[in-house]
């Protein structure tokens, strides 16, 4: 463990060099870390509590955060540990079976049958028929002070953890998004910097947070990538990271803005990607995140969460209904707000012409109006 | 019937004059107290105090301040509220209500005050600032910033309509001021309201919609005190029926005289017991005599919605009774009489049944006594000291009156023309005995009971209407709260679940996760809208500390997480040393089986889920949780007291004539009556009620009235030899008048209620109404039928040997 730690720090001492040295260097980082991922993250997933979410007639109106489209099916996640599927474009939703109450923070399916969610108390759940039961993979619940918990590492190894700069008790904490690459490979972002990665599908889970180089340890609240070599990682106080070679080595970006992300959306072109969060605030990169632009709009409402429609169409959502619709790849925004002004925590398109939001009400389907059909042209 | 005279005739009409004199004197001393009597709407009487949910509600009665609120909504019928003239009008509003009696002026919130702020998580943190700013000056774009900061302020559904048409001015209220220590008027404040907010504002571009429980009182004291007008109303149509009936204005108005007399000694009596009890609690023995007496607890003797029906119902009675003693006063002039051998000829023959009735209607009330609710019980006492008043104003003081006086030629005359010509309607009711009548009279008495019996399983338990169920559904203070419940997010029905844990344990993560999972549980119970507590507003909270994401709203195990977002707790989610939480459920509505069904939810959750040393889930408060133990209350007790009044009924009517076929002739059409009120209930949508509940047990003690007189009369005519059907003439040519203009002085003394403002008060209207009229019909029509096939039979087979 000790070893383990050092190179990690090697490591993130190489990383701002990479540029330079970027041959000699990456064969060594990429050899260190390796070896270091054979290591796992303490998983307690035996620690957490089994309450299975109550099968319930609102869950579809209750706080929901995430959602995303598997082929023809939609899964959404949130409050409570509901878990839904719908079948038929989002009119109706089945409740999936989840072993756990906590809110479920994101979702992502690598294939038709494969998919993982994360949550509060950082658990990592999985399926693998296509979201109807769902398994614990990872977890790590609170320990208070005083509670013997049978996995965690021996006193003499959390010392020397706590030496380490990259060390943080974050257990308790929630992970917040999920992304895989295939059946195999994944990461889960979450609170004070929980980065955690699998090449197993999820079987054993390591702490990478050391490769990210978030010293400080700020929330990470989104991870996106449009094609499993580029990859992007967003944050708290403007954070933003960046992987070229499919995860395995990360730079820190240099950020346009010291308040939250909450959410990213690569495109429309392949080098085009916009960031965005706290304060309304939307940032568009045309160089893969080298240099950034402010786009001028006139929300402050936080944003959450969007998706690319059509050619040029962006629509990004957040809280108090708040609907940024773009024709134009992003470069200009139209302020749209939802009548019943929910908070929107992720968007969904559906058969090409409907929006599925997820958020404080639960799910709701858009219709489209005049705006979105100018975004399809 | 003596022909003797008894001690009680020999003193009362030997000493007329001091017997007059002293009957005077104490008239004026009660009508002067009855003077000092007033309106007593205490809550405590209203509910059943040694309930479960109301004794766990008391208890915690100081720890939690559950909300003695207004809501004036201000609206405007054109356009929007973002207008400088609307603003203008709020603001008056607001300034207007700040010096209203009673009212909690630093808590006052509406748009224009200060503790209404606007939030917004930025880069820097938290900022936010007041609604409307100090720099507010009505131009447009102040307006424009305005509009921003309430969608900011989180306020649209609490402070905002929906809409966006009307906003709210939240008014808590003092229940005691203490700065000038005096209690809240409601009826002042509910006339303030009126007059200074409503008619001050309300136009064609505004209108005012005013709710709260403060409001309901005010409403509610305004009604009642609109019921003093039916009494006139009632005294000047009884008095037309008397002068109708006997032809005779001297004895009309001493009758109605008479039974005035009796009001104001039952309600003179009522007052000194109220002093008496106010006398009590000022000396500190109070607690020392509830401790003797507990079912006094609640009890406080003042004038309620409820008990004001006690005047009505003693004034219908004494007149009834005080018919029979003027019927038999004229008949007795018509053979000749003087009028002092009249009126003393006339008490001889009705003091022993007149005090018979008195007493069965006097026992049958006290039935209600257990039922434990304190109007109730109240009602069941004052209900038997104004029969108590009756005997001595309808015993002593008309028959003196009448001595002096005597009856008008043109009611002796009018009796004497009936003697001989009786009219034609006895001969044809008399029928009614006859034995082939008699079967079809039976069969249809049983299918109507049938049928009542069938409608009768929809009967519900408690209120059924929407809104304040007190008043009616179109009462202004009920169309306020459709409005304000359509376009806010408030629910007027709330049941209170009370959360126990160990001091200081009602943040920490055990107490708050079984709260969170209580709250789902409940939910998702049909009924339930939602719910609120300390764990909705410590997610709010850490969702706020995480810079408004959603994927935050969740309680935290970390309690140092936890423990932060209890800082900015607003006030009445938990008691100062954190062992009691309350969670609000909002429900649908209040019936009966909605609170039922929620009930038991919370009752089965806490069986599984109550931990001594985490939480317990404790029920309830809540205007939800009070009618809920309400409902079981009386649930409880409908069977208990009507066995009991039939009991009561059926021993009175078996000890006066010493055989069970007089009970069952008697009392059968009083339980067809019974049965068919209930159908009527059913069918207009009236649930068992502490209003509707008493009606039942009053209607079967006054009813028996019927049925012991009519039957006496028969018994003696058969004993005389005659058979049914001719006993049950000469019964009808003789007192059939009497009994029908009972029937129709009862039913029209209570049916001016049915015009009341006050919803329970138009039921108990409508219910009595109707039991005393078919009451009537059932002695007349029912009871020779039963009598024909009960005692017919067997009167001839003895007739025969």
């Amino acid at each position: 463990m000790v070893v383990f730690m050092l190179k990690i720090r090697l490591l993130v001492g190489c990383a701002p060099r990479l540029t330079k040295f970027r041959t000699s260097l990456l064969w060594v980082c990429v050899f260190l870390l390796s070896f270091s991922t054979a290591v796992d993250a303490t998983n307690n997933k035996g620690m957490l509590e089994t309450r299975y979410s109550i099968m319930s007639m609102k869950a579809a109106t209750a706080l929901l955060v995430d959602a995303i489209a598997v082929n023809d099916k939609l899964v959404a996640v949130g409050t409570r540990g509901h878990i839904l599927v719908s079948q038929d474009g989002g009119k109706n939703w089945k409740q999936a079976k989840v072993p756990t109450q906590n809110l479920i923070t994101g979702v992502y399916f690598a294939n038709e049958k494969d998919g993982w969610a994360v949550g509060h108390e950082a658990v990592v759940l999985h399926t693998s028929d296509g979201g109807e039961n769902w398994d614990f993979q990872y977890g790590a619940p609170y320990m208070p002070e005083g509670v013997d918990v049978p996995n965690s590492p021996s006193d003499e190894m959390m010392n020397d953890s706590a030496e380490d700069e990259y060390f943080m008790d974050r257990s308790g904490s929630p992970l917040l998004d999920v992304w895989f690459k295939n059946e195999k490979e994944g990461f889960a972002v979450g609170a004070y910097g929980y980065f955690l990665h699998t090449d197993d599908g999820g079987e054993t889970w390591a702490d990478w947070s050391g490769r990210l180089g978030n010293e400080d340890g700020w929330h990470l609240n989104a991870i996106v990538s449009p094609d499993d070599e580029l990859i992007y990682v967003a944050g708290e106080k403007g954070v933003l990271f960046r992987s070229t070679d499919g995860g395995e080595t990360w730079i820190a970006l240099k950020s346009p803005y010291d308040g939250s992300f909450f959410g990213m959306v690569v495109g429309p072109g392949t080098n085009e990607a916009l960031v965005f969060g706290l304060q309304g605030h939307i940032f568009k990169t045309s160089d893969r995140g080298d240099s950034w632009r402010e786009i001028e709009t006139a929300n402050q409402n936080g944003l959450m969460a969007a998706t690319l429609v059509g050619k040029h169409g962006i629509i990004v959502v957040g809280n108090g209904g708040v609907m940024m619709f773009s024709n134009d790849g992003g470069d200009s925004f139209v302020k749209h707000v939802t009548d019943d002004r929910n908070s929107i925590a992720g968007i969904v398109q559906v058969d090409g012409d409907k929006l599925l939001l997820v958020g404080q009400g639960g799910v709701k389907l858009a219709t489209p109006n005049k705006s979105l059909t100018s975004l399809n042209q | 019937m003596s022909d003797k005279a008894s001690i009680f005739e020999k003193v009362l009409f030997s000493y007329r004059i001091p017997i007059l004199i002293i009957f005077t004197f104490v008239t004026v001393f009660l009508g002067f107290n009855a003077m000092q009597i007033s309106m007593d709407t205490s809550m405590r009487k209203m509910v059943p105090l040694n309930h479960e949910y109301i004794q766990n509600l008391l208890k915690h009665k100081d720890e939690l301040s559950l909300g003695n609120d207004l809501r004036i909504a201000v609206e405007v019928t054109e356009g929007d509220i973002f207008t400088k003239e609307f603003l203008q009008v709020l603001k008056d509003v607001t300034d207007e209500v700040f010096y209203l009696q009673g009212v909690d002026k630093s808590k006052i919130k509406s748009l224009w005050t200060p503790n209404v702020r606007w939030v917004e998580v930025t880069e820097e943190g938290f900022i936010g600032g007041e609604v409307i700013p100090a720099t507010y000056d009505g131009s447009d774009e102040a307006i424009e910033t305005l509009q921003q900061n309430v969608l900011k302020s989180g306020q649209v559904g609490r402070l905002v309509s929906d809409d966006f048409k009307s906003a709210i001015v939240y008014v808590p209220l003092l229940d005691l001021d203490e700065s000038k220590g005096e209690k809240l008027d409601y009826s002042r404040l509910s006339k303030d309201l009126e007059e200074k907010v409503r008619d001050r504002f309300q136009d064609d571009k505004i209108k005012i919609h005013i709710i709260g429980f403060a409001k309901k009182v005010g409403d509610l004291i305004d009604g009642a005190q609109g019921v003093a007008v039916f009494f006139l109303i009632t005294i000047a149509i009884t008095t037309m029926l008397l002068l109708f009936d006997t032809r005779c204005w001297k004895s009309s108005v001493t009758v109605v005289v008479g039974s005035i007399f009796a009001v104001v000694w039952q309600l003179g009596i009522v007052s000194l017991l109220h002093g008496w009890v106010e006398s009590l609690k000022a000396s500190g023995a109070w607690p020392a005599f509830v401790e003797r007496f507990p079912s006094f607890e609640a009890i406080q003797f003042g004038i309620d919605p409820y008990s004001m029906l006690v005047p009505f119902l003693v004034f219908a009675i004494a007149v009834s009774h005080g018919v029979q003693i003027i019927n038999e006063m004229t008949v007795r002039s018509a053979n000749g009489d003087d009028n002092f051998t009249a009126a003393s000829g006339a008490f001889r023959a009705l003091y022993i049944p007149g005090i018979l009735a008195l007493a069965s209607d006097a026992i049958g009330f006290i039935t209600l006594w257990f039922i434990d609710i304190g109007v109730i019980r109240e009602l069941a006492i004052t209900a038997s000291v104004g029969v108590a008043t009756i005997i001595l104003t309808k015993l002593v003081f008309v028959p003196i009156v009448l001595s002096f006086i005597g009856v008008e030629k043109a009611g002796v005359e009018s009796v004497r023309r009936k003697q001989k010509n009786p009219p034609k309607i006895w001969k044809y009711l008399a029928n009614f005995a006859d034995p082939k009548v008699a079967v079809i009279s039976i069969v249809v008495a049983v299918i109507l009971a049938g049928v009542g019996i069938n409608i009768k399983q929809d009967l519900k338990i408690g209120d059924l209407d929407p809104g304040a169920p007190e008043l009616r559904p179109d009462s202004r203070y009920n169309l306020d709260d459709r409005f304000i419940v359509a376009n806010y997010s408030v629910s007027a029905d709330v049941l209170v679940v009370l959360v126990e844990t160990p001091d200081e344990s009602c943040s920490n993560y055990g107490a708050m996760n079984a709260i969170d999972r209580f709250m789902w549980h409940m939910e998702n119970v049909p009924g339930v809208q939602s719910s609120l507590s300390l764990v909705t507003a410590s997610k709010l909270v850490t969702t706020g500390n995480n810079e408004g994401s959603l994927k935050w709203r969740e309680i935290s195990k970390i309690q140092d997480i936890l423990n932060s977002s209890m800082g900015q707790l607003p006030s009445g989610l938990m008691n100062l040393n954190c062992s009691l939480a309350p969670v609000f459920l909002f429900l649908d509505d209040h019936k009966a089986e909605t609170l039922e069904r929620v009930v038991t939810a919370v009752s089965d959750f806490a069986v599984i889920n109550d931990d001594p040393e985490v939480a317990r889930f404790v029920l309830a408060s809540g205007n939800a949780g009070v009618e809920a133990a309400t409902n079981q209350t009386i649930a409880k007790a409908e069977v208990t007291m009507l066995t009991l009044v039939y009991l009561v009924v059926c021993t009175m009517v078996f000890i006066t004539f010493r055989s069970w076929r007089p009970v069952v002739c008697i009392v059968l059409p009083l339980l067809l009556t019974s049965i068919l009120c209930e159908a009527l209930m059913t069918i207009m949508g009236i649930g068992v009620k502490v209003a509707t509940l008493p009606v039942i047990a009053l209607g079967v003690g006054i009813g028996v009235d019927y049925g012991i007189y009519i039957y006496a009369k028969m018994n003696f005519h058969m004993q005389r030899g005659l058979d049914v059907k001719d006993a049950y003439f000469e019964t009808l040519r003789v007192t059939g008048k009497s009994v029908v203009f009972t029937g129709i002085t009862l039913g029209f003394g209570v049916g001016t209620w049915i015009f009341s403002d006050i919803k329970f008060q138009a039921d108990m209207g409508i219910l009595l109404t109707f039991m005393f009229v078919w009451n009537m019909i059932g002695a007349i029509w029912l009871l020779p039928a039963l009598a024909e096939f009960l005692v017919g039979k067997k009167h001839r087979r003895d007739n025969l040997i």
